[in-house]
């Protein structure tokens, strides 16, 4: 479970361009601009349209946040809400499940999350929601059961960051304007997230001498 | 820094971004070099590799999982934000093509759609089908679904004649009031492509509760009692409406608001 330490790989991390910082704002800018040149306004039907194809999606990322079906039921209904309410907010020419996607996430972050927090409710254990009829005992289910609870199991940052680049397959860069952090953070929870999982899935066997 | 953790972590990250493909050509060359170059980093990457895991796989069933259906009818019964909108003997068309939309785009709903139609179309149920929809619905509301921000007499006024106009009723804050629960908001929901008023409480233990509201022809019911998902519903129906008010309170508590309502409701 613990990183090897006194390990140094000779790279300097700021030196990287694809990750700097300035050249990612200059071109969210140059996109802000695009878009609302040619920003035609959404209509609030294209909105309802777009959710319903969506629905299910936002409810597993709601899920994936929240640990809990109730939640993640009314998590999707504040986000319908909120899309519909902000149709005119939506360029067209982006992608209108991120969109979604991060209105979601903001709800949780900024309403959801904290007033849970606030009650002292806590959070709930990933086991707990994670009822998937354990009955259809595959082989493929019971593993793919295995690597849905190490997911979940993660920190919230984390598991956040690996749901939506390994499930959802966004790149770091959409991850990163998704969830409005710098891409270095992404990269780093990711990293941390990984080492995690590998740390897990070596359990039982050496570590390095994998396979 | 020279906490050596901090470097391994650094370095996970780019071989991290590596094995993603993240990285530019520049930096994935550097990478690559230091791969066969150095054995520990060879073995790190071997390490960071095992987390490789089928991560669609597993989370794909849970999009089996999701309330597909119920979630349709949410989406559909959100009354359009703006102020004005064409109705036609309270259906609400823009809601109802909504509906039907979302239901193609689920595909399987279709059929079931058509029928629930049909059969409140007909009449043919006993008219407990939608209290237990409705019930279930309740059993996920929680103090903090309702509680959020100060209750605005004028917004409530302005939903309770939304509902009431898409019911054919005429709602004020004073007609629903109920002795002891604060009246929080007013809503549309849609139960088999029919509107559905839902007005709702926090009791005076903070618990959630609900009247709500149908059209139905079913003709005039004395009220009724029952209990669902561990709370108490009383239900009776008018010449045009059924109701029921549904909480957690105990059943006298209950009857005695429901028959404060069956005195204010214009029927």
């Amino acid at each position: 479970m613990t990183i090897q330490s006194g390990f140094i790989m000779p790279v300097a991390y700021p030196t990287v361009p694809a990750y700097s910082q300035s050249k990612r704002s200059k071109e969210s800018s140059d996109r802000v601009a695009r878009s609302d040149a040619e920003a035609t306004i959404a209509n609030e039907q294209e909105i309802r349209t777009g959710l319903s194809q969506h629905l299910t999606r936002l409810w597993r990322y709601a899920v994936v946040l929240s640990h809990q079906r109730d939640v993640a039921d009314d998590l999707v209904q504040a986000t319908c809400v909120r899309a519909l309410e902000r149709a005119n907010q939506f360029a067209h020419g982006t992608r209108l499940d991120r969109w979604l996607f991060s209105i979601l996430h903001s709800i949780w972050l900024n309403e959801v999350r904290s007033r849970r927090v606030r009650m002292g409710q806590g959070f709930v254990d990933a086991d707990e929601t994670l009822v998937f009829d354990g009955a259809r005992d595959t082989e493929t289910h019971i593993f793919a059961n295995q690597v849905l609870r190490q997911v979940q199991a993660l920190p919230e940052a984390q598991r956040t960051v690996v749901f939506l680049a390994y499930v959802e397959e966004l790149s770091y860069r959409e991850v990163a304007e998704l969830l409005d952090i710098p891409i270095g953070t992404v990269m780093s929870r990711l990293a941390a997230a990984r080492a995690k999982l590998a740390a897990s899935a070596g359990q039982g066997r050496q570590e390095g001498s994998a396979q | 820094m020279t906490d050596p953790n901090h470097n391994t972590m650094k370095n996970d990250e780019m071989l991290v971004a590596y094995l993603d493909g993240e990285l530019d050509p520049d930096t994935r060359r550097q990478v690559e070099g230091l791969i066969e170059s150095d054995e520990a980093v060879a073995g790190r990457l071997h390490f960071l590799a095992s987390s490789n895991l089928p991560f669609k796989n597993a989370f794909d069933p849970l999009l089996d999982k999701a309330p597909a259906e119920k979630l349709q009818s949410m989406l559909a019964g959100i009354s359009p934000p703006e102020p004005v909108r064409s109705q036609v003997n309270g259906w609400n068309r823009r809601s109802f093509l909504a509906a039907a939309i979302g239901f193609i785009a689920v595909g399987v709903a279709v059929d079931r759609t058509f029928l629930g139609l049909r059969s409140s179309l007909h009449g043919d149920q006993d008219g407990s089908d939608w209290r237990a929809v409705v019930a279930q619905y309740m059993s996920l509301y929680t103090r903090e679904t309702l509680g959020n921000g100060p209750v605005d007499v004028a917004v409530q006024s302005a939903q309770l004649r939304d509902v009431g106009s898409q019911l054919g009723l005429s709602l004020t804050p004073d007609r629903v009031q109920l002795p002891g629960a604060v009246l929080k908001r007013a809503q549309i929901l849609a139960y088999e492509g029919r509107a559905l008023g839902q007005i709702t409480y926090l009791d005076a233990a903070q618990a959630p509760m609900a009247l709500c509201i149908v059209q139905s022809s079913k003709g005039p019911r004395a009220a009724d009692t029952e209990r669902r998902h561990g709370m108490n519903v009383v239900y009776w129906s008018s010449d045009t409406h059924a109701f029921m008010l549904i909480g957690h309170e105990s059943l006298d508590a209950i009857k005695t608001m429901s028959d404060r309502l069956h005195q204010s409701l214009p029927v």
